[in-house]
């Protein structure tokens, strides 16, 4: 039996190392394409976090249908999953949830596909727990509406949502506690 | 003038509801109890304005719903219908569609609440300071010295000693609890002050100070104030405005004097009768001078003293205890006031419904019945009851004295039992052969039930395990608060610390030859 | 499909013992702890094969990320050789085959420690796991986890904050001593498990992550690398860590390497005698490290 490295333990566990050091220093990019044999970033981080007790959600048909039911993960509404998978060239469409005051780990993960983590016309000033002093990050392929629909859904800490941004490669963690400020923008 | 809060329609019906509760409750109707669904009516559809650094008085006979409004408006249970505008400054809340959050932002840092009962409003394990430091410390203000300053000089204002500002208000008089409550309300300015019977069962003095100092407070900061109470005075000397309550219905809304002194408003009922100098006093019901009680023993010519020289008083909602060794003679004076015992020295004055002042060391066998009858009741540790008689009879029978039809009075007893969580298959049966804590909640229930004015309870929760105490401890205070006066002994020190508003301390009687040369 | 685990044939444990849903439920939980500074996440704790005290719920974060090139290092009240440090380290080595253990702080990767933070600062490589017994700074001044839960979504902590002043005002210092809550971010307070005040500083800004894992309470809390942890405090009465200074005002030393600033512990001799020494003993040894090839050599 040949199985895709990402469905392997090993490789999930270096692949979550990735995510805690992503979502630990946001703005710090964490390349995995090594590790998970070339298979995409976004793919990788489903099969390491995904199992029957999670809600998953997927508005832009990012999912194959193969995957699924490896996946394991109950397909949910965006208003009502823990996880959503969605394609950052478009605009966010939906309301995610934002969590509780009581319980505020309720806020969804929403882990968003772009062209290029890295590098891009779009660049970001973020600040906050996990940076140290300023950190600078570059994207290209984030539709504008994102940054601004973030800024509502993290208004009030400590309900938000944590985004997760990937290319075919890399991961880039923007948690609910980073501040950002556009300085310089994209087409 | 502007206006600071606008209540419109508001309602709270405790129980399922059903579509006739409103027809069949009210005023006309003489109750706040549907007969329908068995829903309690407390408030409907009341409506009133208040203005800034206005008092406006709530006012009605006990069970009126005064409570309820002011429990609504400070979020401490949410009202079945209606609304509510707070008018801060320049933004309006709409105060019944907020979100929890908010609603409890408003009530720490903009809504001030004095309880009648200072144990809502305090935390007793905290010192005086350290209560209205916790009020300052939702508002960020995080300089020790700088809350320590201001917990005194509110705590000066509201005249608590400074030497007590680090003692616990669980050790203090409940004059004095009541301004520290005042203190802890107005610790972040609020300009919305709920108090809801404040001075009830203080002593006269006490009172007046009390209020004066409400007055003055509300001079010097413009407070605005919903003072909810009973009492004519404090009506009269608080409040411009008021409005009058009866079965959950605002009947009478108007400037003060004129609901107090115009015969052509209608006057709800006898509850405002007595001359309203006097309703203002909480005079003590029961006052003890010199009380003393010793056996001779004929055969063997002896004299045993069991008490002597006990002075002390009662009052209606308030809790007198008596500490001492075993052998102080506190279950001596008990007795001496029912008149188990015949007092052999000293005055036991009790003034009666009617205002009637009474020895009842002096007073006519028929007298001491009649008043056992209606006013004085006596919990023992032990339970005397007829053999075989179901104990639902046994809790009823003194209803029954009082001329309450049977089918009531075991209603109202089975209430009480299943208050006491005494299990319903043990109604039908003789308490003779219960246990020893069954057994004592049935004497209890018997002793609460009609209500006395004065209550005498000799060490009512020492053979109960500590739930069914905890559950014995709040009843009684729900007679306190009732207005039940209360002489107790306690097993327990702790008890004696939750309930007394005062502490009699006996010591055992001296030598007999000591007495004998008094007596001489 | 889930993960296909890695158990190998002459090893009876699946790798990292736990199961792979099992590790799957930390990691998600881990994960949200960090994106929310402070919070308390709650997760569904497997039972493990040996006492709650033991530190199961920071083993458990600790076998959900340990990969095979992991090198770890266990402390227990400072030190790496006491009975439960060694019981917890022979256990990582059985269930995770290839991971090496050391007691030194500069070549782990991964610490799970109980009562102390090494005193040699933490680098952006290291992660270090706290074992906690009792997560909720709250619970002295609310039992119910209700209002508790809303208290700590509001950061309402004026209640514990007076405990603080009624503190001062019988003893005129604040007199907490282990568990020393602290702000994290400005929002959630923690309870940072039983280090001594010494060690809480070492939260704030840091360069390493740190998680909590309580295992009978299912509370996985983290403080992410820089990020600011303020122990509870008045302005004018500012936290203060533990004075090791003697009678004549001088800092005590480490009567082993002579260090003058770390956390020392007191040991009474038979005469009655006080000595003190390093509380990290790894710490201790790195020390004498340095100072012995200049003791040896000659004038
Ligand atoms: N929690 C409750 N459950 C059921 N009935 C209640 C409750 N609280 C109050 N009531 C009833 O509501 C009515 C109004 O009570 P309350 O507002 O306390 O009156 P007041 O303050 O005027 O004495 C009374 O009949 C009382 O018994
Ligand atoms: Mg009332
Ligand atoms: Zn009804
Ligand atoms: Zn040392």
């Amino acid at each position: 039996m040949n199985v895709e490295r990402i469905w392997q333990a090993d490789v999930q566990q270096r692949v979550f190392r990735e995510l805690v050091e992503a979502f630990s220093r946001p703005g710090d990019i964490r390349e995995i394409g090594d590790c998970t044999n070339g298979a995409d970033a976004q793919r990788a981080v489903l099969a390491t976090l995904m199992d029957g007790e999670m809600t998953l959600a997927d508005p832009h048909g990012q999912i194959a249908a193969a995957d699924w039911p490896l996946l394991q993960a109950k397909p949910g509404a965006t208003e009502s999953a823990r996880y959503i998978v969605a394609d950052g060239r478009r605009a966010p469409d939906f309301q995610p949830l934002l969590g509780s005051l009581e319980s505020p780990e309720f806020g969804a993960t929403v882990l968003v596909e772009i062209d290029c983590v890295g590098e891009g016309a779009l660049t970001l000033e973020l600040a906050g727990p996990g940076v140290d002093g300023k950190r600078t990050l570059c994207l290209a392929g984030l539709h504008p509406d994102w940054l601004a629909r973030r800024a509502d859904w993290v208004g009030g800490f400590p309900l938000g949502v944590d985004l997760l941004l990937s290319d075919a490669r890399r991961l880039v963690a923007l948690p609910r506690t980073t501040r950002i400020r556009i300085s310089g923008e994209a087409l | 003038m502007n206006k600071i809060l606008e209540v419109r329609g508001l309602s709270k019906i405790y129980g399922p509801g059903c579509p006739y509760c409103v027809d069949s409750t009210g005023p006309e109707a003489d109750t706040n109890l549907c007969p329908h669904c068995g829903s309690v009516v407390a408030i409907h559809d009341v409506s009133f304005d208040l203005f800034e650094g206005e008092i406006l008085g709530v006012m009605g006979e006990s069970g009126s719903g005064k409570s309820t409004v002011v429990k609504n408006l400070y979020f401490d249970q949410a009202p079945s219908s209606g609304e509510a505008i707070f008018f801060d400054n320049d933004k309006q809340h709409d105060l019944f569609s907020l979100n929890a959050a908010r609603q409890r932002w408003l009530r720490n840092h903009r809504f001030g609440m004095v309880y009648q009962n200072p144990n809502l409003g305090l935390n007793f394990n905290i010192s005086a300071g350290g209560n209205i430091a916790e009020r300052l410390l939702m508002s960020d203000l995080m300089d020790y010295g700088a809350i320590r300053e201001r917990a005194k000089t509110l705590l000066a204002r509201t005249e608590v000693l400074l030497s007590r500002v680090d003692d616990l208000p669980k050790h203090f008089s409940g004059g004095m609890q009541q301004r520290v409550q005042i203190a802890k309300a107005l610790a972040t300015q609020p300009p919305l002050l709920f108090l809801d019977e404040v001075t009830t069962g203080l002593d006269l003095s006490v009172q007046a100070r009390i209020l004066d100092l409400i007055l003055e407070i509300q001079q010097e900061l413009k407070t605005a104030m919903v003072v909810v109470t009973h009492d004519l005075g404090v009506i009269r000397l608080l409040t411009g405005r008021a409005i009058v309550m009866k079965y959950g219905r605002v009947i009478e809304t108007g400037l003060t004097d004129q609901i107090l002194e115009d015969p052509s408003t209608p006057i709800p009922s006898g509850w405002w009768l007595p001359p309203c100098e006097e309703r203002s006093m909480n005079p003590p019901i029961l006052q003890v001078e010199g009380y003393g009680k010793h056996f001779q023993l004929h055969e063997q010519n002896k004299l045993i003293p069991s008490s002597h020289n006990v002075s002390f008083t009662v009052r209606a909602g308030e809790l007198t205890a008596l500490i001492g060794p075993t052998g102080a003679g506190k279950s001596s004076v008990l007795k001496g006031i029912y008149r188990t015992y015949l007092p052999s020295a000293g005055r036991i004055l009790y003034r009666d419904t009617m205002g009637h002042e009474l020895d009842l060391a002096l007073a006519s066998e028929h007298q001491i019945l009649a008043l056992r009858r209606r006013e004085i009741g006596f919990v023992t540790q032990f339970l005397h009851c007829l053999p075989r008689q179901a104990t639902l009879d046994v809790v009823a029978q003194p209803l029954l004295g009082l001329g309450v039809p049977r089918e009531e009075a075991r209603q109202r007893a089975a209430g009480l039992l299943s208050a006491m969580s005494l299990p319903e298959r043990l109604w039908s049966v003789s308490p003779a052969t219960f246990s020893g804590g069954e057994r004592q909640r049935v004497n209890l229930a018997r002793g609460f039930i009609a209500r006395p004015r004065l209550l005498l309870l000799d060490e009512p929760t020492a053979s109960l395990d500590p739930a069914t105490a905890e559950c014995v401890i709040r009843l009684i205070e729900g007679l306190k608060a009732e207005g039940t006066a209360m002489l107790a002994i306690f097993h327990h020190p702790e008890t004696t610390r939750r309930l007394a508003d005062e502490v009699v301390e006996l010591t055992p009687p001296p030598a007999v030859e000591t007495l004998l040369k008094e007596i001489a | 499909m889930n993960a296909m685990s890695h158990t190998q044939a002459d090893n009876a444990y699946n790798f990292g013992f736990l199961d792979e849903y099992a590790k799957k439920e930390v990691r998600r939980a881990i994960l949200k702890a960090i994106a929310i500074p402070g919070y308390q996440v709650p997760y569904a704790s497997r039972e493990m094969p040996m006492g709650r005290g033991f530190g199961t719920g920071g083993l458990q974060l600790t076998l959900s990320l340990i990969g095979p090139d992991e090198v770890v290092k266990v402390i227990d009240q400072g030190s790496d050789d006491s009975v439960n440090a060694v019981n917890l380290r022979r256990f990582i080595e059985m269930t995770c085959p290839g991971v090496s253990t050391t007691t030194a702080t500069t070549e782990c990767t991964l610490i799970q420690s109980r009562h102390r933070i090494p005193e040699l600062p933490l680098t952006a490589q290291q992660i270090i796991v706290l074992q906690v017994p009792y997560p909720d700074p709250l619970v002295v001044v609310e039992p119910s986890e209700d209002k508790r839960k809303i208290m700590h979504g509001e950061a309402d902590y004026s209640r514990l904050l007076v405990k603080l002043y009624e503190d001062i005002v019988k003893f005129d210092e604040i007199t907490i001593s282990h568990r020393y809550p602290t702000r994290i971010n400005g929002h959630y307070v923690i309870d940072p498990s039983p280090i001594p005040r010494w060690d809480v500083p070492k939260l704030n800004d840091s360069a390493a992550l740190t998680l909590f894992g309580a295992g009978r309470e299912k509370k996985i809390y983290a403080v992410p690398p820089h990020t600011i942890a303020e122990p509870l405090a008045f302005s004018d009465v500012p936290f203060r860590v533990e004075d090791f200074r003697d009678e004549q005002g001088r800092r005590r030393a480490c009567a082993r390497c002579g260090c003058v600033d770390s956390f020392l512990d007191e040991f009474v001799a038979d005469s009655g005698s006080k000595t003190y020494q390093c509380s990290d003993s790894d710490w201790c040894d790195m020390q004498l490290q340095q100072v012995k090839p200049l003791q040896g050599k000659p004038a």
